[in-house]
């Protein structure tokens, strides 16, 4: 149960911090049209600063969220295919973990239902923010896997604990 | 209807932890935890495996409630 509840978190944090990172590369590409746009045959100048911090947090704690994910995972789990296809918070150790992973998925799965629409809607207000908050759509994004994951966790958590 | 169950009672029979019972089937200590709760109702093929370990046939280990006769 330690594990799951350490993987949800974890999971969390991943979706947050590439949120950030993603929402950081926007603001990279939004100074390359600037540098486009700039008029050079007038004397325009150029500059632009990029934040590498994001990314450097994202890298490290990924290589860490690896590297735990991987050492915690029962021996005969420990595959490249395992790697690429299951999700990490999973644990199917035995017949009941299999049965309680499922239940937590549908409930994560169900989260969709109620968090994707409310997105929808909100969408409608994109054209009068999408200026001033240009990276709000990754953070929406992010919000929707990170509830979606603790639906998982808790559910996971409350069957385990039956 | 509810499965109720006498792991606890065959497993204390058979001087076994509930740990070494989940080794002996292969299945998490918890498992067993809920299995002896009545919380979880298990598999047909983990009901044979706790049958082998516990010498009774799956009948006398699980029965309906209301069959504890």
């Amino acid at each position: 149960m330690k594990r799951v509840v350490i993987e949800t978190i974890l999971s969390v944090i991943f979706y947050t911090l590439l949120a950030w990172v993603l929402s950081t590369a926007v603001q990279l590409f939004r100074k390359f049209e600037e540098f486009e746009e700039t008029n050079w045959s007038q004397g325009g100048e150029f500059s632009f600063e990029f934040n590498v911090i994001p990314l450097i947090i994202f890298s490290l704690f990924s290589v860490f969220y690896a590297i735990y994910s991987f050492k915690t995972r029962s021996t005969n789990k420990r595959t490249i295919e395992w790697m690429f296809t299951s999700m990490t918070e999973y644990s199917e150790g035995d017949e009941r973990e299999s049965i309680i992973t499922s239940k937590a998925t549908r409930a994560g799965y169900y989260t969709y239902g109620v968090t994707i629409p409310i997105l929808m809607t909100i969408l409608v207000f994109l054209p009068f923010i999408s200026d001033d908050f240009p990276i709000y759509l990754f953070y929406m994004l992010a919000a929707i896997l990170n509830i979606s994951t603790i639906v998982y966790g808790i559910v996971w958590v409350k069957e385990y604990r039956k | 209807m509810a499965i109720r169950n006498r792991v606890k009672e065959l497993r204390a029979r058979h001087g076994l932890t509930q740990g070494e019972l989940a080794d002996r089937v292969g299945v998490t200590r918890q498992t067993i935890v809920s299995l002896e709760k009545g919380s979880y109702t298990p598999s047909l093929l983990l009901a044979m495996n706790l049958s082998d370990v516990l010498e009774e046939k799956i009948e006398t280990i699980f029965y309906r409630e209301g069959d504890e006769s």
